[in-house]
């Protein structure tokens, strides 16, 4: 048995197999069930033989039209196919060690490099090149339509634990998420798609176990704490059986809040609390209507310019899409936000905020900019807002006056469409997600009919600190007094132009910060499904005035840890409410 | 069971294209074939295990072949090996 820790950044408790995806999910390794054998044999048999179909092919074309010299490469790549220290070393190791093909192969491939590396001079690098031409050929044919890692886990038993390096958004959408009950990554951020995405479909996610993939061995059992970032490396028979039990637990916890679905969200002293969730794929409405949520906070509109929707930005798709969305949360109100996405240089091809978009062409700018994207979707939100309760939620505004020139321009874009009279009831707020915009909250105000707060980029653009980065890893901090005095700011100037103000980044979904935030004045979250009802029963350990006075307090703070310590207390709290509960 | 010396005489040694000759020559003959230098013996059939032989120009290759048509193979083999494996000089 060994122990990990990690960070925990999606709540829950899983027990269960690893399943190891090494360098960007693209090198899967897990080991086979007998039965398994021949049908890894099988496919690395047809790996080899369209690899050689494949060399034959360009070897002839390469020998008509460049010449038989240069096509004798192609005849050393066929021999290596059929070398008894490549394919054939594989197979051994498959049917040996049972280790699923991509893995075989890759420790032949290993075996040979090893021992190139050992023998290393000046002239093996060709010979190198030609292995690796070959070996890449072959591991592609392995899994010629599909990622590897999706087809992998529609083959194995659940419950599953994926280990990765980092998982890429495309690759988590594609994954059977009732198989996977848990996620560990080496890198990655809690505001990382793919974890928003577990988080979502309530599985655990430990991140920054830097090492993860190569120290965890697949087919390993794994138990992994979603919240204290534990994980536990083949458990004794008693841990894991304690581990079960608190995986349980945390089930008949959840099962106990049932109780508090029908109510509305109140403090401990009677303060009525708005509780809204984020959305990130249509297809979870019916998860954000039994969580209890009383709309939807935040609606990131972008994941429809994603790689699984090509047509995702047409504006008659869009429409569908919206109308779809206010129609199963009417009466209650979908915030949609619009597209926070950056443009690729010269090729128009839109992509969402990665790393170099941070500080760039990004939310209204792109917005404004951009204006046939833009205004394509404004038509499409102003057509499907007859269909429920729409807000629209401009992303990435950095002054009032911004704010103003989109409002303009969204005026404008439904003149000319004959959609005035539509556009009239729709309310338009301002993310707040940069220093510069939380400065001037009550100059933005002005120019927005709500306003909401996007803590994670916040708190990012404010301490300077890149979430992606690991080794700024303990430096993010939600409880930095530089952040919360932004926050109290927020809280004021909304209050003095008198603007609804929700919070809609993490920070919604921390209990322990949701504390802090009702005592620096907010009213309204959104956050993720799985999370509303963990507030909720939170807010009910939450006295508004003692909360007010703990902000206080928390803002003249040294230190993010100071700001710690003071919660402890509030934490305690929460805790005997829970285990009150338990005891019922 | 027969053993040859010959030096690889061609200036790129016993490069990916020179090794694929060898093997391609190998291939024809149903004996047992092992190809080296000094203590170092790998399969003659095996173009990875020529390459990692390493074996550059001046290198003395060992070929030994053992089976039916011993003494024909290592013939062959070493004459290729003499002919520069038949790179284009």
């Amino acid at each position: 048995m060994t122990k990990y820790n990690g960070r925990g950044v999606a709540a829950g408790v899983a027990v269960g197999r690893a399943v190891v995806a090494a360098r960007d999910a693209h090198d899967v390794r897990y080991r086979l069930a007998a039965s398994g054998v021949e049908r890894e044999r099988q496919r690395l048999r047809s790996a080899r033989d369209r690899t050689r179909q494949q060399l034959e092919e360009i070897s002839s074309r390469v020998s008509r039209t460049v010449g038989a010299a240069q096509a004798s490469i192609f005849a050393a790549q066929l021999l290596m196919l059929d070398d008894p220290l490549l394919v054939s070393r594989a197979d051994v190791l498959i049917r040996t060690e049972r280790i699923n093909a991509d893995w075989a192969l890759q420790r032949a491939i290993q075996e040979l490099h090893d021992v190139f590396a050992r023998e290393g001079d000046a002239w093996l690098s060709e010979r190198v090149g030609d292995l690796a031409d070959v070996s890449g050929r072959l591991q592609r044919n392995l899994r010629p339509d599909r990622d590897p890692l999706v087809d992998l886990i529609d083959e194995l038993d659940p419950p599953v634990i994926v280990v990765a390096r980092e998982l890429p958004a495309s690759v988590a959408a594609q994954l059977d998420w009732t198989r996977v009950r848990g996620l560990i990554c080496e890198v990655g951020s809690p505001t990382h798609h793919t974890v928003i995405l577990a988080r979502s479909l309530g599985v655990p996610v430990v991140i920054g176990l830097s090492g993860a993939s190569q120290a965890i061995t697949p087919g390993q059992l794994l138990a992994i704490d979603g919240t204290s970032g534990e994980v536990v490396v083949e458990p004794t028979d008693e841990t894991q059986e304690r581990w079960m039990q608190r995986a349980e637990l945390a089930r008949a916890a959840l099962a106990a809040f049932d109780d508090l679905s029908g109510k509305v969200a109140v403090t401990a002293d009677g303060e009525r609390v708005i509780l809204e969730a984020n959305l990130e794929i249509a297809d979870e409405i019916a998860r954000v209507i039994d969580a209890g949520a009383e709309g939807i906070g935040l609606y990131r509109s972008e994941f429809l310019l994603d790689a699984g929707h090509p047509d995702g930005a047409a504006e008659e798709v869009q429409t569908a899409v919206y109308r779809g969305l206010l129609s199963a949360m009417a009466p209650r109100p979908v915030t949609i936000r619009t597209f926070d996405a950056g443009e690729e240089r010269g090729t128009g091809a839109w992509r969402t905020g990665g790393h170099r978009d941070r500080f760039g062409l990004r939310g209204i700018r792109a917005g404004l900019q951009h204006d046939d994207r833009f205004r394509a979707q404004i038509r499409a939100l102003i057509r499907a807002s007859a269909s429920g309760t729409l807000r629209i939620l401009l992303p990435f505004v950095t002054s009032s006056d911004e704010m103003r020139v989109a409002r303009h321009m969204i005026v404008e874009i439904a003149r000319e469409a004959g959609l005035s009279d539509q556009l009239a009831g729709i309310p338009i707020g301002a993310m707040i997600e940069v220093p510069a915009a939380a400065l001037t909250t009550d100059a933005l105000a002005r120019n927005a009919d709500f306003l909401s707060v996007g803590t994670n980029d916040l708190i990012q653009y404010t301490l300077a600190v890149d979430r992606t980065d690991e080794r700024l890893a303990g430096h993010y901090e939600p409880m930095a007094p530089a952040v919360l005095r932004l926050l109290r700011l927020v809280a004021v100037g909304a209050r003095a132009e008198k603007r609804p103000l929700s919070v809609c980044g993490e920070m919604a979904a921390d209990p322990l910060l949701v504390a802090l935030l009702v005592g620096l004045g907010f009213r309204q979250f959104s956050m993720t499904p799985s999370s509303i009802p963990v507030i909720k029963r939170a807010l009910l350990t939450i006295d508004s005035r003692a909360a007010r006075l703990l902000a206080r307090r928390a803002v003249r703070a040294s230190s993010a840890q100071m700001v710690h310590e003071l919660l402890i207390p509030v934490a305690d709290a929460m805790h005997a409410h829970a285990t009150g509960l338990k005891g019922n | 069971m027969v053993e040859r010396h010959a030096p690889v005489v061609n200036p790129l040694g016993l490069h990916a294209r020179a090794a694929a000759r060898f093997v391609h020559v190998a291939g024809r003959f149903a004996s047992q074939i092992q190809v080296g230098r000094g203590t170092r013996m790998v399969d003659g059939k095996s173009i990875l295990g020529l390459l990692l032989l390493a074996a550059a120009r001046g290198t003395t290759l060992i070929i030994r072949a053992d089976g039916p048509d011993e003494v024909a193979a290592v013939e062959a083999l070493a004459s290729l090996t003499a002919r520069g494996f038949e790179d284009p000089a």
